[in-house]
């Protein structure tokens, strides 16, 4: 599969080191390449919209926050703004591509249990970006169910909440979701259960 | 069907949250963004640092008085002065009214253009061209913290009110409302606006002919607003018993939609401050909801809670003041919360607290100078203070703060002694009186210059004075024991003086366009009308004057018609049979092209602009002028 330019722990570019202007705030430098770290994978590799949503979040956090910061703990904080940004996103935009979304491979017809992920090196620069680019090909909804359930370790039913589905339902939309992104990847990858 | 569990996916558990540097374009890009958006929050104890040092300095001239009851007395009909705000709105001229003749009538050569100096808009036939901007300048809102009620006119006795208010205020003539009891609330375009406070009742009237277009059962309770073809009200439905926002066809009085409210105390209910900009109407609702709504349609666009506007210090006294600049409104809520949104989608940023008292009465006049918004801040101490040069008690301090409207960032503050609000703008100049001294003021920078020396019966200037301005003519206007004093303000200083005698104290409460020439909402006694400066320039006739033998307002009426019969300062609900003080005439035309005079032609002396007035007895510095009730402008 062709890879996704990503830049991933350890191969920060030259170009994208820190820079030695002075920080709007104080926790600029710090949250800014976890935030669009967040992101990036989140919305399938596609960098322009990881910087849209890293931007969304940003600002969101300076217009809500004193200078010196939250109370509580800064990036837990942050992090809660980036999903509800990650989450408006896919409500604002997900119909759109979920039609958009391409699919040769007749997931429906893949029952839950017949095919299971292999056991991924998740080091392996190769296997994250396949891992990455199997999310980019999912039905937006399904795409966000994976990502919520499974990256952000959230429960099912703060899953089900932030979908606004019902408890039934949404375990239905991540038994879909898993039976497409393990057809995707297995076809993509070629790697075998 | 089972559903195993998906043990092969829990390994991407965690597995995708370490940092990933952006591209550093992106990040200098959003660098710089959050830095600007970081320059827009400011702390409240910015705005306090920089004030109370002002007030400091200020106290340490001052000298205690041994009576406040003084004070308060002054404090309260200050802040009624202050409560008698209205919003008028002139036209560029319609299209279709080209009255040609020379019927006395009011002709569009008598209607300057966009005399409000703002952008005008509408080349549309059938709508009225009027300024698609905030009325924050020309005839500013004056909404108030006040006693309890806050309000942009407080006066009307719409319902339980819980302060008590001036009946004479309501009592008043109006020609606005031809041949009834009422007030005037100016005008859009070529429609006028009144009440009939007796059948509680709007009255929209033409402007030229003086007929009655429409008469909807709204008591207007603060000010009306149009966008050209609808009429915002923030009023009173005295037959549906509810009250809110309404609007109405501007031509027809056709009801287009209305938002109402509900209330907690019978009709009383927060200001709206309504304004209208770019087809959206922006209003306050219930003192803590800022609603967006479709000028059109009715529809809420976007609402939002006020930050602020629950400040326990205040109570239930919650005002809203909306002025909105470029993409966004400026709102004060609570009576001290600043608070910037978003005019597009409501999105608020951070707030500013304005550096007001927990006071029981204090003043807040929130309004825009280009591109600068202009806080006018007017807190009544504890310990009333009077300064030497004051004539009497003197229980507020008065600040003026400029901001940043979009940062909240301070440009600059003053604190001047005895303020006289509210501001005006002219073209870009902005008139702040303070005293007797009216300074230009740059609002960008708060440089100031003495623009005019105002003449004063009295060493520290005036108890109610108002400052007005149509855009293109400034008018300052005062009482005295027994005259109403009012002065044009001209570029090179005073244009223009009347005088007219009345057999009672006046307190000037408002001065308002009036069908190209200035109305003196005076009380008690009835109000004064000077017309348009070419008809009838040095001559102050009592509004009742101007009338018919059908009780009818006439334009450029002479007062040789009136009935001058009438009990001097008995106001009866209806023209016909108006009291008739005497119009007293002192002509004191300077003329731009003569060398400033020293002294006015009646031998009165007179300051330049620029050198220091000096402090003259009352009698001495201005004649109170005898009633003669015959007096007339040839006499």
């Amino acid at each position: 599969m062709g890879g996704i330019a990503i830049d991933m722990p350890g191969r920060r570019s030259a170009a994208a080191s820190p820079t030695t202007a002075t920080p709007p705030v104080p926790w600029f430098d710090d949250a800014l390449p976890r935030i669009f770290g967040y992101f990036l994978p989140r919305v399938g590799g596609s960098v322009p919209l990881a910087e849209d949503l890293t931007q969304e979040t940003m600002l969101a956090a300076v217009r809500a926050l004193p200078a010196q910061g939250p109370n509580g703990e800064l990036m837990p904080w942050l992090f809660g703004i980036a999903r509800n940004k990650l989450v408006d996103h896919y409500r604002r935009h997900g119909r759109d591509r979920e039609r958009a979304g391409p699919s040769n491979l007749d997931v429906e017809a893949i029952a839950e249990g017949d095919t299971r992920l292999p056991v991924l090196d998740l080091h392996a620069i190769h296997t994250r970006d396949a891992i990455v680019q199997t999310l980019a090909t999912l039905p937006a909804r399904q795409r966000l169910a994976i990502v919520l359930r499974y990256l952000d370790d959230l429960s099912v039913e703060d899953v089900a909440d932030a979908l606004d589905l019902s408890l039934q339902a949404t375990e239905s939309l991540l038994a879909r979701a898993r039976r497409a992104f393990r057809a995707h990847y297995l076809a993509s990858s070629g790697d075998t259960a | 069907m089972t559903h195993p569990t998906p043990d092969d996916f829990d390994q991407l558990r965690g597995a995708f949250d370490d940092p990933v540097a952006p591209a550093p374009s992106f990040a200098d890009r959003l660098r710089e963004e959050i830095a600007m958006e970081v320059t827009k929050t400011v702390a409240p104890a910015d705005i306090r640092r920089t004030v109370e040092p002002l007030r400091a300095a200020r106290q340490a001239e001052s000298v205690p008085l041994t009576s406040w009851h003084g004070a308060l007395a002054t404090a309260a009909v200050i802040a009624l002065v202050l409560a008698l705000g209205f919003v008028t709105i002139r036209e560029a001229i319609a299209p279709e009214r080209g009255d040609d003749d020379d019927d006395g009538a009011l002709s569009s050569a008598t209607v300057p253009a966009n005399s409000f100096g703002q952008t005008s808009a509408s080349g549309t036939p059938g709508v009225i061209a009027v300024p698609d901007v905030t009325p924050s300048a020309g005839f500013a809102i004056d909404p108030v913290v006040s006693g309890g009620v806050i309000g942009v006119d407080g006066s009307l006795p719409i319902g339980p009110l819980d302060v008590p208010l001036s009946d004479q205020l309501v009592e008043m003539p109006s020609p606005g409302a031809p041949g009834r009891d009422g007030k005037s609330f100016g005008y859009v375009g070529d429609v006028g606006f009144g009440t009939n406070l007796s059948q509680s009742s709007l009255i929209a009237y033409d402007l030229a002919t003086n007929e009655q277009r429409w008469v909807v059962p709204i008591v207007p309770r603060g000010q009306i607003v149009s966008d050209g073809t609808t009429a915002f009200i923030d009023g009173y439905d005295a037959v549906a018993g509810e009250g809110g926002l309404f609007a109405f066809d501007l031509r027809t009085g056709v009801e287009r939609w209305r938002i109402t409210t509900p209330t907690e105390s019978g009709v009383i209910r927060e200001p709206m401050s309504p304004i209208v900009s770019r087809g959206v109407v922006y209003a306050g609702f219930d003192g803590s909801i800022l609603r967006a709504i479709d000028a059109v349609k009715g529809t809420v666009l976007w609402e939002q809670t006020v930050p602020g506007s629950d400040d326990p210090a205040y109570n239930d006294k919650r005002s809203m003041q909306i002025v909105t600049f470029a993409d966004r409104l400026l709102v004060v809520a609570g009576g001290r919360t600043l608070v910037p949104f978003s005019s597009l989608d409501g999105i608020p940023f951070a707030p500013a607290i304005l550096p007001v008292r927990d006071s029981a009465s204090s003043g807040v006049w929130l309004t825009m100078a280009g591109e600068t918004a202009i806080v006018m801040i007017s807190d009544m101490v504890d310990v009333p203070v009077a300064t030497p040069n004051l004539m009497d008690s003197y229980g507020y301090e008065e600040t003026v703060i400029a901001f940043n409207p979009g940062s909240l960032k301070e440009l600059w503050s003053w604190a001047p002694e005895r303020l006289v609000r509210p501001a005006i703008m002219v073209g870009d100049r902005m008139l702040i009186a303070v005293g007797t001294t009216i300074y230009d003021v740059d609002p960008a920078t708060g440089e100031r210059t003495v623009h005019v020396e105002v003449p004063s019966p009295y060493p520290g200037g005036w108890y109610f004075a108002m400052m007005r301005t149509d855009g293109e003519h400034a008018w300052f206007a005062y009482g005295t024991e027994n005259t109403v004093e009012v002065f044009q303000i001209g570029v090179n200083g005073l244009d223009h003086q009347w005088t007219a005698a009345t057999s009672q104290t006046p307190h000037v409460y408002d001065l308002v366009a009036d069908r190209g020439g200035i109305r003196i909402v005076s009380d008690p006694g009835p109000d004064y009308y000077i017309p348009a400066a070419a008809n009838l320039n040095e001559t102050v006739l009592p509004s009742s004057t101007i009338a018919s033998d059908d009780g009818m307002y006439v334009p450029n009426a002479t007062p040789e018609g009136r009935d001058s019969s009438s009990a001097e300062g008995e106001v009866p609900g209806s023209y016909r049979s108006q009291p008739t003080p005497a119009a007293t005439i002192v002509d004191n035309i300077i003329q731009p092209d003569e060398p400033s005079p020293t002294t006015l032609p009646d031998g009165t002396p007179f300051t330049p602009i620029g050198e220091p007035m000096p402090i003259a007895s009352p009698v001495d510095a201005f004649p109170i002028l005898p009633n003669e009730p015959d007096a007339s402008p040839e006499a």
